[in-house]
């Protein structure tokens, strides 16, 4: 399948900065998920999944193959005041998947904007970060974003490049300080 | 705030000590040739620093104006603004705030600002403990020491020491690789942030168009400081203020090349007041402690432009000196060139008398500096500055060279008699020709005028042969 070039030069950086690109299309995606997810953990685990911000009946997808492969899932829950986590159960979780509305060709960088039942702490406490969006999601730049935003900021914009990484001992290079020491961008086209 | 400093005297140990040695130069090496590479790749950031420069330029020109737009328009974000005189009054605010919670507990990510005001001296005696989240600050606060690098604060210990201070203060295995030590700190660190009351962060830059901060970390822990606990406190230097929120891309493109060549780093946070009604991220009280501590004099003095400053630490890893001695030898929480130039504006000449000396004015921190802010200039302006502050004869002694070149016969004939002089002194036996001078020539020689005629009037005859 072809890709628009600018979704061309989002894998290219995204790569280059340590995040695993896969295209997928919609028909593939529960597979591709199902192996990535058995590859990488020992069931029963827990899964921390966003509850809003997810094109019609994808959340559904994502959560029937987190169960199928043994997941417990832990989202957002509304409650009288807004949505709120179960600290204990997202502390626990060892991936986390979201859905990401868009992303920068120029950094190679994923654009998390907040909002109710956005679950952006899915990205940064477990140590697997699984994030999917579609080709419409990807922008030149931050400065393209900031133009394309109305009215005023969300309370925040979280821009992720690739996995959390230290080199605050001798510049050597280490994945997976504090947060996510891989993070899977599934696009699909 | 402390004695005089002496750079000298601490500055010998330092260039005798070869582990410390080895572990700046090979960080300082790698990230100035990381920024090297990532300039190189960016075709226009040449012009980029001209932007920012001039973005800066606005803000500096006018800066109070600025910095109340900015607490105005956090305020409507729903945060609250703090100002601070000084260093006490941002403490006190802060500890403030920690009591009214009855906090015990707070998280911190890398904040310079905050080592600025000694923040965590301060915060155990308001009943606090505060936990450094940074790897790097993690490791100088376990080694109770100080940062010696704005960026990258553990850069003077190697890896060995490193695995050995876990083994003592966390009980892991000894002798444990990069890899395993990121581990337990992760294990450790992931602890204190899920219990913290509160997240004291600094910021990358202040947007005053919309009230928002920015942090960038790699580490991420300044993404979880500022989402975890229900209270943040972001301490930020007045000077951190940018104008427009349609600035930010071009400022992170300067600053993450310039400090680790980085087209980005892997986090950058951007925060517009606490979490808004419904979510489920971000804290539920944004204080943002602004503050001044000797910043704003600056705006109208010969200095200005140090207020520009991205605190990116490439002009560090680009200084000769800083990476001879490290940073502990500067004795302040900046050092380096920047360092050179702000310690002694923000504490004090008296304080930090030697430290316009610690520069060879060798002008490679010049040519990286994203603000293009003219360091080797402030460093003579300070030396003079500081004669000045000697007495008058002092004074006309440090303005002497620059008189001298500007007036070409004055030049001229003193450097006719500069030659004579130093021809004559090479006849002179070595005890009397080495030690007149003094300090001088502790380490160097005295020039050697060759024989025969000087330039000048060996090119009058040229150019007479030649017509």
């Amino acid at each position: 399948m072809s890709k628009p070039e600018i979704v061309e030069r989002y894998i290219r950086m995204a790569q280059a900065a340590g995040t695993d690109v896969e295209c997928v299309s919609g028909a593939e995606l529960p597979g591709r998920l199902a192996e990535l997810l058995g590859a990488v953990n020992k069931p029963p685990e827990i899964a921390a999944l966003a509850a809003s911000g997810w094109p019609e009946g994808l959340r559904e997808t994502v959560e029937a193959v987190l169960v199928s492969s043994g997941f417990e899932v832990t989202m957002p829950r509304k409650e009288q005041g807004g949505y709120s986590w179960d600290r204990d159960r997202l502390a626990a979780a060892s991936v986390g998947i979201v859905w990401c509305e868009r992303y920068l060709a120029d950094t190679g960088s994923l654009v998390l904007a907040s909002g109710p039942g956005m679950g952006g702490l899915a990205t940064l406490l477990p140590e697997i970060s699984i994030v999917l969006s579609d080709a419409k999601g990807c922008l030149e730049d931050l400065a393209d974003f900031f133009r394309q935003m109305e009215g005023a900021p969300p309370s925040r914009i979280t821009l992720v490049t690739g996995p959390s990484r230290t080199g605050d001992i001798e510049a050597t290079m280490t994945k997976g300080v504090h947060g996510p020491g891989k993070v899977a961008h599934f696009l699909l086209l | 705030m402390k004695s005089s400093h002496n750079f000298r005297k601490a500055s010998a140990s330092a260039v005798a000590d070869e582990v410390l040695g080895a572990a700046v130069g090979k960080t300082a090496d790698l990230l100035f040739s990381m920024r090297a590479a990532a300039v190189a790749a960016y075709p226009g950031f040449e012009e980029l620093r001209d932007w920012g420069r001039s973005r800066k330029m606005e803000v500096s020109g006018d800066l109070a104006t600025f910095v109340r737009r900015f607490s105005d328009r956090l305020e409507a974000a729903g945060g609250a603004a703090h100002f601070a005189r000084d260093a006490r009054e941002a403490v006190e605010i802060v500890t403030n705030i920690a009591r009214g919670l009855g906090a015990v507990a707070a998280v911190k990510s890398k904040s310079m600002t905050a080592e600025e005001i000694s923040l965590n001296e301060a915060l155990p005696e308001a009943g606090v403990t505060v936990t450094e989240t940074d790897l790097g600050e993690f490791i100088i606060q376990l080694a109770g020491e100080k940062p010696s690098h704005i960026v990258a604060p553990a850069i003077h210990k190697d890896r060995a020491q490193v695995a050995a201070l876990f083994h003592e203060t966390l009980g892991s295995a000894p002798g444990l690789d990069v890899g395993d030590l990121v581990r337990v700190a992760r294990k450790a660190l992931r602890e204190r942030f899920l219990a913290a009351d509160i997240g004291i962060t600094g910021a990358n830059f202040a947007i005053a168009e919309t009230g928002t901060i920015a942090i960038v970390t790699n580490e991420g822990n300044g993404r979880l400081t500022s989402a975890l606990p229900a209270v943040q406190i972001a301490i930020v230097g007045i000077d951190k203020i940018i104008p427009k929120l349609s600035d930010l891309p071009g400022f992170l493109r300067l600053l993450t090349r310039s400090a680790t060549g980085q087209a980005v780093s892997s986090y950058v946070t951007v925060i517009t007041g606490p979490r808004r009604q419904g979510e489920e991220e971000g804290p539920s009280e944004l204080h943002v402690v602004l503050l001044d501590n000797g910043r704003s004099p600056l705006a109208s003095g010969p200095f200005r432009e140090m207020l520009h400053c991205l605190h990116c630490g490439a002009c560090l890893n680009s200084c000769p000196v800083y990476r001879a001695v490290g940073g502990h030898a500067y004795e302040s929480v900046y050092p380096g060139p920047m360092g050179d130039v702000l310690s002694p504006l923000l504490w004090g000449m008296d304080v930090y008398a030697d430290l316009p000396d610690a520069c060879t004015l060798c002008g490679r921190c010049a040519e990286v500096c994203p603000m293009r802010i003219p360091l080797p200039e402030y460093h003579r302006k300070l030396r003079v500055l500081r004669a000045g502050l000697k007495g008058e004869a002092a004074a006309w002694k440090a303005e002497a060279p620059a008189i001298l070149t500007q007036h070409p016969l004055l030049y001229r004939t003193a450097l006719g008699i500069m030659r004579r002089v130093l021809s004559l002194g090479r006849r002179l036996p070595d005890g009397i020709r080495t030690g007149l001078p003094g300090a001088w020539t502790v380490c160097r020689e005295l020039p050697h005028p060759r024989e025969g005629p000087d330039f000048r009037s060996w090119w009058e005859k040229r150019k007479s042969c030649h017509e």
